[in-house]
């Protein structure tokens, strides 16, 4: 009985064995060209997230719903964020293994090895990383594309709307945490504000969840006569916009993605204090990218690294009904002289990460930092 | 600079802002005191605070009431409490591991709860939700220094020092207090004294959960209005340290936790100010939970030296 047994189980898994190898050597029948479809894979972790892998999310579901002849899988591969190599590899292995896809896009400091040894694996595979930390040393390989959000001038862009905004002459920021990459974003806010002889405060609070120190820090600031505050602390961040949320004459800057949009139907008291959202367009790029597939010109692209600030589109302001409804047509008007003015390069945004190495960033952060700050 | 940082000290907005951050780590800290004191070590505050915070945003979602929200708080702080109870007393596994596995997948089972009921991950704002507001005392906020600190402070900051007092009265005045602490200090004795020594450890373990579940709806449905994934952050750890500076003094429990909300106020302050490195400045309060712990064993290394104290 027990060796019928053994032997019924060794047939069972011999079949399941040969059972897997047939559905592997299945052909796929949609090879990319042969039905003039566009076919891209998205591997993001998970949805959710309210930010940033949302927006590309966002961005995929919006090509999918236009009428064209793209299509764009989205795939959820680490739900739980566990960001583990061994995971990662399968996904990419299932979705470049048939050519079933024109294009394979990933992205974001975390993944992005992953990615680059799947560029390796997959040669002739095409690759975009939407959101890239670092370039290899060997170089960005000759089948992706990287880019990267300027955030940089973002923060240039922020500043010299704080700057028309604020009526005190004092504006704030809250910066999660104390670090070169994070205060990339506000190298170019420092630099546009001690220009222009606004005071700002500047608030590490150290933590990108803790939203009690978020909203304490931001009362402090308000009593510091800031009137215009920007966070770009994730989660502490929904402590920011409450305490701005307090004070009518207060104005709250979202980041990432359109806060206001985000909150104006469940929370309008806090929709009603966010005047417009810092934005990394990392849709944009992807929608740009997948343009550029439809037109040929992404293979130019092929082995580059490449910022995409305010020129490209791959940062820019919400602007929203609310915003236009509550800033004045100077305002606006100014904003665009300093959108051209960064665009045709008379004005250079000091980027305090990829400017400077780390000697030079401790050199020269603290005065740039400090130029007009108050405490 | 300096004169500006000494000025923000002794203002009356730092008052105020103290009383706000003390909320949370007084809550925390009479509920580990309470357990403490029937001889049970509750280190699961930080994971009850977390499933209470995010409770109460959905019960007061779902009934529409911020009340009925606080009471899905407590009762799920109860829930925790028992399940910790469950295994330890009655399966006999360590108190101790069950905690550090609650506190281990609190945020995360926060989130797939929250990922279920609204398909978010970050935050509970796309639910609309009634809260608690604050309180304005009909005279008191007329005066002028006392109105501003003591009328107009959050709801459950009156109801959190109304719980203080009666507290103390619980613990020391009354005969179930007393046989309460006997079991902390001698459960053998308690029991020989006809005493269930189990009922009444349960009994202040469900009042911890209360407690601490109370700290965290403060947080969720009273100072903010949203749960957002973390936003406990540690509060409940100090509540934990308060009671491990007290050594069992009630008075000292409550002046360490508002001790550590002055702390954390300080850490504001200096979060925007070049004067000392960053870094530096977000670890005030931890260093301040180090070395007030340190000092209160050295101090009473000293009085039990000197025979003035038996050694615990």
């Amino acid at each position: 009985m027990k060796k019928l047994l053994t032997v019924l189980l060794a047939a069972l898994m011999l079949f399941a064995l040969v059972g897997c190898g047939k559905k592997e050597e299945t052909p796929a029948d949609t090879t990319p060209a042969d039905d003039g479809v566009t076919k891209v894979a998205v591997l993001i972790p998970h949805r959710g997230d309210q930010s940033y892998f949302d927006t590309i999310a966002g961005a995929a579901d919006e090509v999918n719903a236009a009428d064209n002849n793209i299509t764009v899988d989205v795939f959820e591969c680490d739900p739980s964020g566990e960001k583990a190599e061994a995971n990662w590899m399968n996904w990419f292995d299932n979705v470049c293994e048939d050519h079933a896809y024109d294009l394979v896009v990933c992205g974001n400091g975390d993944y992005e090895d992953f990615l680059y040894k799947a560029c390796e694996k997959y040669p002739d595979q095409l690759f975009f990383n939407y959101d890239y930390d670092y370039v290899p040393e060997t170089g960005i390989p000759a089948n992706c594309y990287s880019v990267k959000c300027n955030t940089a001038e973002l923060g240039y862009l922020i500043g010299s709307l704080s700057a028309s905004v604020t009526k005190t002459g004092t504006v704030g920021v809250v910066v999660g945490m104390d670090s070169q990459s994070m205060n990339q974003f506000i190298s170019g806010y420092c630099q546009v504000l001690t220009d222009n002889d606004v005071k700002y405060v500047i608030s590490y609070p150290g933590s990108f969840s803790d939203t009690a120190l978020g909203k304490e820090v931001t009362a402090d600031m308000i009593s510091k006569g800031a009137d215009v505050i920007w966070q770009v602390a994730g989660g502490l961040g929904n402590g920011v916009i409450d305490a701005c949320s307090e004070h009518d004459d207060v104005w709250c800057i979202g980041v990432d993605q359109d806060q206001y949009l985000q909150f104006k139907d469940t929370n309008p008291d806090w929709a009603n204090t966010i005047l417009t959202s810092a934005l990394k367009n990392t849709g944009v790029c992807l929608k740009s990218v997948i343009e550029m597939m439809g037109n040929g010109t992404f293979d130019q692209k092929l082995g580059k690294a490449e910022m995409w600030g305010i020129a490209l589109n791959g940062v820019g302001i919400a602007e929203n009904d609310f915003y236009m409804a509550h800033t004045d047509e100077a305002t606006r008007a100014k904003l665009n002289e300093v959108l051209a003015s960064v665009v045709n390069g008379q004005v250079k945004v000091i980027d305090c990460l990829t400017d400077w190495n780390a000697d030079e960033y401790a050199a020269n952060w603290p005065a740039l930092r400090d130029g007009n700050r108050v405490e | 600079m300096l004169s500006s940082i000494f000025s923000t000290l002794f203002s009356m907005k730092f008052l105020i802002t103290i009383v706000r951050l003390a909320t949370p780590i007084v809550f925390a800290a009479i509920g580990t005191f309470i357990a403490a004191q029937s001889g049970i070590g509750n280190i699961a505050i930080e994971s009850i605070m977390t499933f209470a915070a995010l409770a109460g945003v959905l019960g007061s979602y779902l009934s529409g009431s911020p009340w009925i929200g606080v009471l899905t708080g407590m009762a799920i702080g109860v829930v925790t409490v028992m399940l910790i109870a469950f295994f330890s007393m009655k399966l006999g596994a360590n108190a101790f591991l069950i905690m550090i596995a609650l506190n281990t997948f609190a945020d995360s089972v926060a989130i797939f709860v929250m990922f279920l009921m609204t398909g978010e991950k970050g935050t509970t704002a796309s639910l609309t939700t009634p809260i608690l507001g604050s309180w304005d005392i009909p005279i008191i906020k007329d005066i002028p220094f006392i109105g501003e600190v003591f009328s107009g402070q959050l709801t459950l900051t009156y109801i959190c020092w109304l719980i203080v007092i009666l507290l103390f009265i619980f613990i020391y005045k009354t005969p179930t207090g007393m046989r309460l602490r006997a079991c902390g200090l001698n459960p053998d004795a308690a029991r020989t004294a006809g005493i269930n020594v189990e009922r009444l450890q349960v009994l202040s373990l469900v009042l911890s959960g209360i407690f601490a579940a109370l700290g965290g709806v403060y947080l969720s449905l009273n100072y903010l209005k949203i749960y957002s994934r973390g936003m406990v952050s540690g509060q409940g750890w100090m509540g934990v340290s308060a009671n491990g500076i007290a050594a069992g003094n009630y008075w000292i429990l409550i002046l360490s936790a508002i001790i550590f909300a002055v702390f954390r106020a300080v850490s504001i302050i200096f979060s925007s100010n070049s004067a000392l490195p960053t870094d530096l400045v977000n670890a005030i309060p931890y260093i301040a939970v180090f070395v007030i712990l340190t000092a209160v064993s050295i101090i009473n290394y000293y009085r039990v030296k000197r025979g003035k104290v038996e050694e615990q």
